[in-house]
């Protein structure tokens, strides 16, 4: 396919949706904004249709990976099966029906609520291990550490809130502070590649380079 | 084993001991609740007032991005808060772009609160939902700017049928916007309802998330562009207490403080062994 095609009408089309959006946000007018309406519109229905293309994708890498003995197939194999399954019943009977239900609280629910809790353990387990008094580095994080915890307590800040008013002292003057500098970071970083993305600079999203340009 | 001191034992618990303990003692205070009194934190009030305040009719906008992984931290806030609001005779319109948002709602609102028989309201006059919607964040920014994109609800019914709706035309209609969700820079997180919603149009946005995302929320919670927020895990037993509706959240409370209590037992007996066998001296 040429780079036409491929690389220059999506670059195009993409600086097009681009600055008519940037211009409906700041200089709203009636036309803008219906126009506005529709490209976003226009990006739930793809957007629908993307998770179609999606599942369609992941018949035929599972398919390829099945067919060509990879490791770790029979996965490929149970993921087939447990799609295909949702789908047969999903599709024609709703994902109300008792069935889907039966489904999904049978193996889902408890699935990924073992999952989540198997979380606590791995932390009790690695902060025996990792929270010691090795440095002056390891103290700085085993205090806080240990405040917070204590004060997420119930059976402790029944009886008394101290913790309670240390742990939001330290959220409020150490950990807001610390997480919105990042978050400025991370939102220069964000407007910076919208910059490039909008300029056609930025062409990692066509896919592979070798197959952009 | 004969040469091993105390300090040694003390310092090298086998991750399978530690695991038992937390099994056995999870086990136990979940069948045996020990029922300690809670006490109410502020930022749970906070919600608690938030809604408290607002008029009857108000309309609240809910949004269920949480799947059976945080199923068991949000699922009892996500009751209490509901069951709060359909106290208060507030209109509630549920949305969810998340895919595993409509078996949450069936299992959450038609299984356990019920608002039919529990409050007698009526689906389409007091609530609704209106299923899973694809496109996240852009879906997120057109709902801003046009309710009516959402087209029809979860059994096919037109919005223009729906009376809860009446009157619901885009963000200026909402008087506060929820959102129950374990998702930290995904699809409905907190950061994309302020970016799509708070800051542009100041709409009043609650965020209920895990407690380990609280960090990374609170900076927009510090800065006003979220009004409330709290933690699922502890603040949904402190809130099931505020609207007087005792449900899983308190009783998992003393499992929450046993897993707690033992993980600062086993940090302080590590740093026992770990001073006794001179450990600050080779640090």
């Amino acid at each position: 396919m040429s780079a036409i095609v491929k690389k220059n009408i999506p670059l195009i089309v993409t600086f097009l949706i681009g600055i008519v959006l940037v211009f409906e946000w700041f200089i709203p007018t009636d036309v803008g904004n219906r126009v506005g309406t529709g490209i976003r519109e226009s990006g739930i229905i793809i957007n629908s249709f993307a998770i179609m293309a999606g599942v369609i994708g992941l018949y035929l890498n599972e398919a390829r990976k099945i067919m060509r003995r990879r490791d770790d197939w029979p996965y490929s194999v149970w993921m087939i099966v447990v799609v295909s399954l949702y789908i047969a019943v999903g599709v024609p009977l709703g994902y109300q029906s008792d069935t889907y239900q039966w489904i999904y609280n049978s193996i889902l629910m408890p699935l990924g609520a073992t999952m989540y809790g198997a979380i606590s353990f791995y932390i009790a387990a690695a902060a025996y291990r990792v929270l010691k008094f090795r440095s002056l580095q390891a103290i700085v994080l085993l205090l806080p550490a240990m405040i917070l915890i204590l004060g997420n307590t119930p059976m402790i800040t029944s009886f008394w809130t101290g913790f309670v008013d240390s742990g939001s002292w330290i959220m409020s003057y150490i950990t807001q502070p610390v997480y919105t500098g990042i978050m400025v970071g991370v939102a220069l970083g964000t407007m910076a590649t919208g910059v490039r993305t909008l300029l056609g600079l930025e062409t990692g999203w066509l896919g592979r380079k070798e197959e952009a340009e | 084993m004969s040469g091993k001191s105390v300090f040694d034992r003390l310092e090298s618990i086998p991750r399978e001991i530690i695991y038992a303990i937390l099994l056995v003692g999870l086990c136990y205070v979940l069948v045996n609740p020990i029922g300690l009194p809670i006490k109410v934190t502020g930022e749970t009030r906070e919600l608690y007032d938030l809604i408290e305040g607002l008029p009857e009719g108000s309309v609240v906008l809910v949004d269920i991005a949480f799947g059976a992984g945080g199923m068991p931290e949000l699922g009892p806030a996500f009751t209490a808060v509901m069951h709060h609001m359909f106290q208060r005779n507030l209109r509630v319109i549920v949305i969810t772009l998340y895919t595993e948002g409509p078996q949450m709602y069936n299992i959450l609102v038609d299984g356990k609160i019920k608002p039919d028989t529990t409050y007698g309201k009526t689906y389409g006059t007091d609530y609704c939902f209106f299923g899973y919607n694809a496109g996240g964040v852009t879906t997120m920014a057109e709902l801003a700017r046009n309710m009516r994109v959402l087209g029809t609800d979860y059994r096919g019914t037109s919005l223009d049928q729906l009376s809860v709706m009446d009157g619901v035309e885009d963000y200026s209609d909402i008087d506060l916007v929820i959102t129950f969700t374990t998702s930290s820079g995904g699809i409905s997180s907190p950061a994309d309802w302020v970016q799509q919603w708070a800051t542009p149009y100041g709409a009043p946005l609650a965020c209920v998330v895990l407690k380990m995302m609280t960090p990374t929320v609170s900076p927009y919670y510090g800065t006003g562009q979220v009004d409330a927020l709290i933690p699922g895990a502890g603040a949904s037993a402190e809130y099931e207490l505020l609207v007087n509706r005792p449900d899983e959240g308190l009783a998992s409370t003393d499992a929450l403080s046993f897993a707690h209590l033992l993980v600062v037992a086993l940090v302080v007996l590590g740093n026992i062994a770990f001073l006794g066998k001179g450990g600050a001296q080779r640090a």
